[in-house]
């Protein structure tokens, strides 16, 4: 519909570029940076894992010099301002000082900062991935609006006082009440059947690289034309279900959410940087089942499972409907799908290390399989190695403050690879 | 309760909290305001049971073309109007909004939001703002109901829902009706009470005009309602019902005397009850429960049930994907 989807709809991943562009890479020679003269590519894939891929290749030889896997808010990639003459770029590692420049070899520079744009949003803002034979509609949906030009985007949106051709999709969203967050949907208005996986984690919208504060300018256009539509209310869907942290934003606005389009595209697509095509969450099987009751039954259980529970005021409490009732707490719930979310994205390794669990239920966890941690588990692990309170506390703080230095390691991890031969075969 | 705070700026930010009348009716609490309560309301019908009301807090999606229903009063010194300065402090900035102008012998503010008004009583709202976006003990109550970070990386993901929100509260203020909305240049004057009525039926068709507009476009939206502590009011009804000399109760037939402190101590209890829920779930919500979750799933596995449930997970997860592809 929109001519950009170049990227859509095929099935294997690995093989089609997000994005690329004829660019040569730049040597560092003591302080100073030299160009390499080779003809190149840059260019960024997504693999059959997920993972976003930023590469380079010798367009001469074919030989793919450059491979780096890279994770959202690691990386920028900007235009180098101090050289006026050519039409040099870097990509910044933001974990280090470690820099990789690269020089324009495309005949015209007329995309130079659009594909300066794309890469910034690839690096950042990851699409899920299209598979089982194309991904599905809303998918496409905001990979096309990401990729639009601002010409593009005023078309779809039509004139005043209405959505274009979007109206009628943005009735299929599914709003849902702030507080309907636990609970079924309460409050006025309806749930749409549609509903959004419960561990929706939301990518970013396509703004300027460091999208928290300023609008895009994109942003603005479409505010602009919200302004006369009270139908631009309809673009968002409120995802209080969702069960994403409290955390400080890269892409929200620091004031109100200007943009409820944007709120729309950010809220699409169910996975964050998600190559898997599933997301299991272990919190849709876990309750009430009969599993948990008979784990209680064992005092012993209940006494290692206790510690880990606030101290209830009641201390009649008794110990075991305790557990019971935490587990099947909505808080809990959604912890735990966030737990299996973020495992599924193989971000726990470094997190999951901590907890003193057998090396393959670890090394699960750094490849982000599921379901061999589950494996890992099940296998009968040495006498012993259940935690206790003590080394649990503290092992929960390193978690947040050693933030910087935990991220890095598990970079470095995934980059080498040798760490994780899995991921080279495709 | 520092690991609430982004490492990117913790020198004095916001955190997003739930919005939940157990939240809200907390955090007034945390405050050290003493005789509030927060109820959700579901119909704008019925809510005679929930008087007095002393506001409303109008929840929904926040969207750039809303129509202003009233003038923008000129500055008053009896309303005490604040700017929104923080976008996470929403759910405070509205409930202070109503609490700062509030004048009511059921409720006392307490300390530290008494010497905040004062101390920013001569301040023009947008200082107000910023006054409140720096008030710490405010701030730290505030971040206490945010929910804590299991593991770093998720922190790279906002709370998208809260940052679509707004809110607006609603209230009576020296016989006129006000919309006290952070996001205005002032206080929404939405007219003249009158004595015939009450304000809640003044306020009714204004906030049912809203949520008509938004219920057209699928917005979502919760009404709360600050009121007087219920737990409070019942058992001064029931000791005013205990002590027939006193007040105009001797005129009822004992028989139904008894039956009154019968319905009015179930109410209670149901109260009671209440807020001692609240406080499970708002512990809950700032439990770190990651630590919990791993023991959960070893045991599992150690007793060989993790699998099953993984499986089952599964099926759920495959069945829900056609209907993402709707």
């Amino acid at each position: 519909m929109f001519g950009r989807q170049s990227g859509l709809g095929s099935s294997s991943g690995s093989s089609s570029n997000l994005i690329e562009f004829r660019a040569g890479r730049m040597n560092m020679v003591g302080k100073m940076v030299h160009p390499d003269t080779r003809k190149g590519l840059v260019y960024m894939t997504q693999s059959d894992d997920g993972l976003m891929h930023f590469c380079w290749k010798d367009r001469t030889s074919g030989k793919v010099e450059d491979d780096l896997i890279v994770f959202p808010d690691d990386f920028e990639y900007k235009r180098v301002d101090q050289c006026k003459t050519g039409r040099v770029y870097v990509l910044k590692f933001k974990s280090s000082t470690r820099r990789m420049f690269f020089w324009m070899q495309e005949p015209k520079t007329d995309k130079d900062e659009e594909h300066c744009r794309r890469i910034n949003e690839l690096l950042n803002n990851p699409p899920s991935a299209h598979q089982r034979g194309g991904g599905n509609d809303n998918n496409e949906l905001q990979y096309m609006l990401n990729n639009m030009s601002q010409q593009q985007l005023m078309q779809l949106f039509g004139g005043v006082g209405q959505m274009g051709g979007l109206s009628s999709l943005l009735g299929q969203m599914n709003p849902r009440t702030p507080s309907s967050r636990n609970t079924s949907s309460s409050g006025g208005g309806s749930n749409s059947s549609l509903q959004t996986p419960e561990n929706v984690s939301v990518p970013r919208t396509p703004s300027a690289p460091k999208a928290s504060k300023s609008g895009s300018s994109r942003t603005n256009l479409i505010g602009g034309n919200n302004s006369q539509g009270d139908s631009a209310g309809s673009a968002t869907t409120s995802d209080a279900g969702k069960k994403s942290t409290t955390s400080a934003s890269t892409t929200a606005t620091t004031g109100p959410y200007a943009n409820p389009f944007q709120a729309y595209l950010s809220n699409l697509s169910p996975e964050h940087g998600a190559g898997r095509s599933l997301n299991i969450d272990l919190s849709t099987a876990l309750s009430g089942t009969e599993a948990i009751n008979q784990l209680i039954a064992d005092p012993e259980r209940v006494k290692t499972l206790i510690v880990h529970l606030p101290e209830s005021e009641d201390a009649d409490e008794d110990r075991k409907q305790q557990i019971k009732d935490h587990i099947n707490s909505p808080q809990f719930q959604q912890a735990l799908a966030q737990f299996s979310n973020a495992l599924q994205s193989a971000q726990l390794g470094p997190v999951v290390k901590q907890f003193e669990l057998s090396n393959e239920a670890v090394a699960a966890a750094y490849s982000g399989n599921l379901e061999d941690f589950v494996r890992a588990l099940q296998k009968s692990l040495p006498e012993g190695t259940t935690m206790d309170a003590d080394t649990a506390g503290t092992k929960e703080l390193p978690i947040s403050d050693k933030k910087a230095d935990s991220e890095p390691a598990a970079k470095e991890e995934n980059i080498e690879p040798s760490e994780k031969p899995e991921e080279k075969q495709k | 309760m520092s690991d609430n705070l982004s490492p990117d700026n913790d020198n004095g930010s916001w955190c997003l909290i739930e919005s939940d009348p157990g939240v809200f009716t907390e955090l007034i609490s945390g405050f050290g305001c003493v005789g509030a309560q927060v109820e959700e309301i579901w119909s704008l019908e019925t809510f005679s049971h929930l008087e007095p009301i002393h506001g409303l807090i109008f929840l929904f999606k926040w969207v750039q073309d809303d129509v202003v229903t009233g003038v923008v009063a000129p500055e008053r010194s009896d309303i005490f109007f604040a700017k929104q300065v923080i976008n996470n402090a929403c759910a405070t900035q509205a409930i202070l909004s109503l609490l700062l102008n509030l004048k009511h012998e059921d409720i006392q503010l307490g300390e530290t939001l008494t010497n905040f008004k004062q101390f920013c009583q001569q301040f023009d709202p947008y200082t107000r703002g910023l006054a409140l976006s720096n008030a710490t003990k405010i701030r730290d109550v505030h971040n206490s109901f945010a929910r804590p970070t299991l593991f770093e990386l998720e922190m790279k993901q906002p709370c998208r829902e809260e940052d679509i929100y707004h809110f607006v509260g609603y209230m009576p203020i020296n016989g006129r009706l006000f919309e006290l909305d952070g996001l205005q240049e002032g206080p929404i004057d939405l007219g003249e009470i009158g004595s015939a009525r009450s304000w809640v039926d003044v306020v009714r068709p204004i906030i049912e005009a809203r949520i008509q507009r938004y219920s057209a476009g699928e917005i979502h939206f919760n009404l709360m309602a600050l009121i007087s502590d219920r737990q409070c009011i019942y058992e001064r009804q029931i000791e005013a019902l205990q002590k027939p000399d006193c007040m105009g109760t001797t005129l009822l037939p004992e028989a139904e005397r008894l039956a009154e402190i019968g319905s009015l101590q179930a109410q209670l209890k149901f109260e009671v009850e209440k807020k001692k829920r609240y406080h499970q779930e708002n512990m809950r919500r700032r439990h770190n429960y990651l630590p919990f979750i791993v023991e959960l799933l070893k045991q599992l596995g150690q007793t060989g049930q993790l699998m099953p449930i993984y499986e089952q997970a599964k099926n759920h997860a495959m069945q829900r994907q056609p209907d993402r592809e709707e």
